[in-house]
């Protein structure tokens, strides 16, 4: 996404003015800031420039469903991370652990205006069309701005060798295709992470006709119950990313730093099996985590690290019907590397992956080709 | 005889209550209302800085907004407009001036460390 300049950032455009509903009710009545001034630095005083972070005060106020909504957003209130985070022993009563918390995640907090106005926060802002606002947010500004390497990326096809997501390429699908206005970036009233999203949505809402005897030999009874659609149509490696430590540096600035990524890809065992997710095998990516994440702060501060695998579930969205480890059974079959053994995760996680880690028994082994 | 008049009588009462309907719908109609009931929906929505937008307008108060013509204490002890929201003349006017801008806008100081690495 290339950087605006700051000038861009805040100019508004003839049309938003003309033709935007949101432009009749004035600057002042959103924003606030000095009306009867035009020096800059008065003029700004008491101005909020993040109106969409109160909702019900702004947005709210004509949009009385979405602040409804926001006040159990997961984009806002970023309950995903709160949930995992609390899973592996955060204690968010602890003022230390608050803290850490505070100074390194909830910069990726988002709400109303960061997708519907401007830029995303987190990525340095700037309106995205003049103040325009768009009720259907950009796929790479917003969306693909922060979901960007572990989504946008795979979904463009921005990684060399591996094709975009079909679902682009042929039919040039936006988020919001898939992702409809129900679900948890709306309303997050389910809590905790987007797994638990009831509207979520899933490859058989569109491709209903997907079941045994359909024509297609590998769609029989066993792989369609017992493997994620990704597992087959994932068209290649997708990003993992390794350990991230943070801390605050000798000139008091926050910061946090990560080890390089990697194109990964593995099948593993379904950490989050449930009537949704029944599926025994599905793809698997490492989340930016470790052991030591908080540890400028405190020791111990997540007790049980190992209660969730570090690599989760994923769902990458390169998705294609002829991928390479679904060209020939064997493709799959009886080859290792696709599969995330001991050997690929390292020692210090392994408790944590235990349930996903695949024995190599348990691979399935090569078939005769030519039958099903 | 009585059954005429009787009917004159019903027709009588029938337009009266026509008319009464006719000039002032029922409240639960009226747009105020509706968009009352749509805000209490939201417990944010029930405070003194929303309700719904027609109300709005004619009661607001921001935390950064001073007093000006048309402007009250409110119970509070805060300044509501009681007239229209302040003119937007002078955002505007810079705002949509690329020129301006391109001389006034600053960036804030990037505040990154330099122990920062990898991909967010």
């Amino acid at each position: 996404m290339p950087p605006l300049e700051v000038w861009q950032k805040v100019l508004i455009k003839d049309k938003f003015l003309e033709k935007d509903v949101h432009a009749e009710v004035g600057c002042i009545e959103c924003h606030g800031g000095q009306p009867d001034t035009d020096d800059k630095d008065a003029a700004h005083e008491g101005m909020v420039k993040k109106v969409g972070a109160n909702p019900a005060a702004t947005c709210g106020k004509c949009h009385v469903d979405y602040a409804q909504a926001a006040q159990t957003n997961i984009h806002r209130l970023q309950t995903g991370y709160q949930e995992v985070l609390a899973h592996r022993g955060g204690d968010f009563t602890d003022p230390t652990f608050i803290t850490a918390y505070s100074n390194h995640c909830t910069g990726c907090h988002a709400d109303c205006s960061d997708c519907h106005v401007s830029r995303p926060s987190a990525l340095g802002g700037g309106l995205l069309a003049g103040h325009l606002f768009k009720k259907t947010a950009s796929i790479w500004q917003t969306c693909g701005g922060c979901h960007s390497t572990r989504i946008a990326d795979d979904y463009k096809g921005g990684h060399e060798g591996i094709p975009p997501d079909i679902h682009w390429e042929k039919e040039g699908m936006l988020c919001s295709d898939c992702h409809t206005d129900d679900a948890a970036y709306h309303n997050g009233s389910h809590g905790g992470t987007r797994y638990e999203d009831p509207t979520a949505p899933t490859c058989i809402q569109c491709h209903e006709d997907v079941k045994p005897g359909d024509g297609i030999d590998q769609h029989d009874q066993e792989h369609l119950e017992k493997m994620a659609c990704q597992t087959c149509h994932a068209a290649g490696e997708y990003k993992s990313c390794f350990g991230c430590h943070t801390g605050i540096d000798e000139k008091g600035i926050k910061y946090f730093a990560s080890e390089p990524s990697q194109m990964t890809f593995k099948i593993g065992h379904n950490p989050i099996k449930s009537e949704r997710r029944p599926w025994d095998w599905v793809l698997l990516r490492h989340a930016p985590t470790n052991k030591d994440l908080f540890a400028y702060y405190g020791d111990n501060l997540l007790p049980d690290f190992d209660n969730l695998p570090t690599w989760k579930f994923t769902t990458p969205h390169n998705m294609r019907r002829i991928t390479p480890q679904n060209e020939t059974c064997n493709n799959c079959h009886g080859q290792d590397d696709l599969f995330l053994t001991e050997q690929d995760v390292a020692p210090d996680e392994r408790a944590a992956n235990a349930p996903v880690i695949v024995a190599p028994e348990d691979i399935p082994q090569p078939v005769e080709e030519g039958g099903s | 005889m009585k059954k005429t008049s009787f009917l004159w009588l019903l027709a009588g009462a029938a337009l009266i209550i026509l008319a009464v309907l006719v000039m002032r719908p029922p409240a639960w109609a009226t747009p105020v209302h509706a968009g009352q009931r749509a805000a209490s929906i939201a417990p944010e929505a029930n405070t003194p800085l929303s309700s719904n937008v027609k109300r709005e307008r004619s009661s607001f108060s921001h935390p950064g907004l001073t007093s000006g013509p048309g402007s009250a204490l409110d119970e509070t002890g805060g300044h509501s407009l009681v007239a229209d929201t302040p003119s937007s003349d002078n955002c505007i006017a810079c705002h949509t001036d690329k020129k301006k801008l391109k001389k006034l806008a600053r960036e804030p100081e990037e505040v990154k460390s330099e122990k920062a690495s990898g991909e967010g």
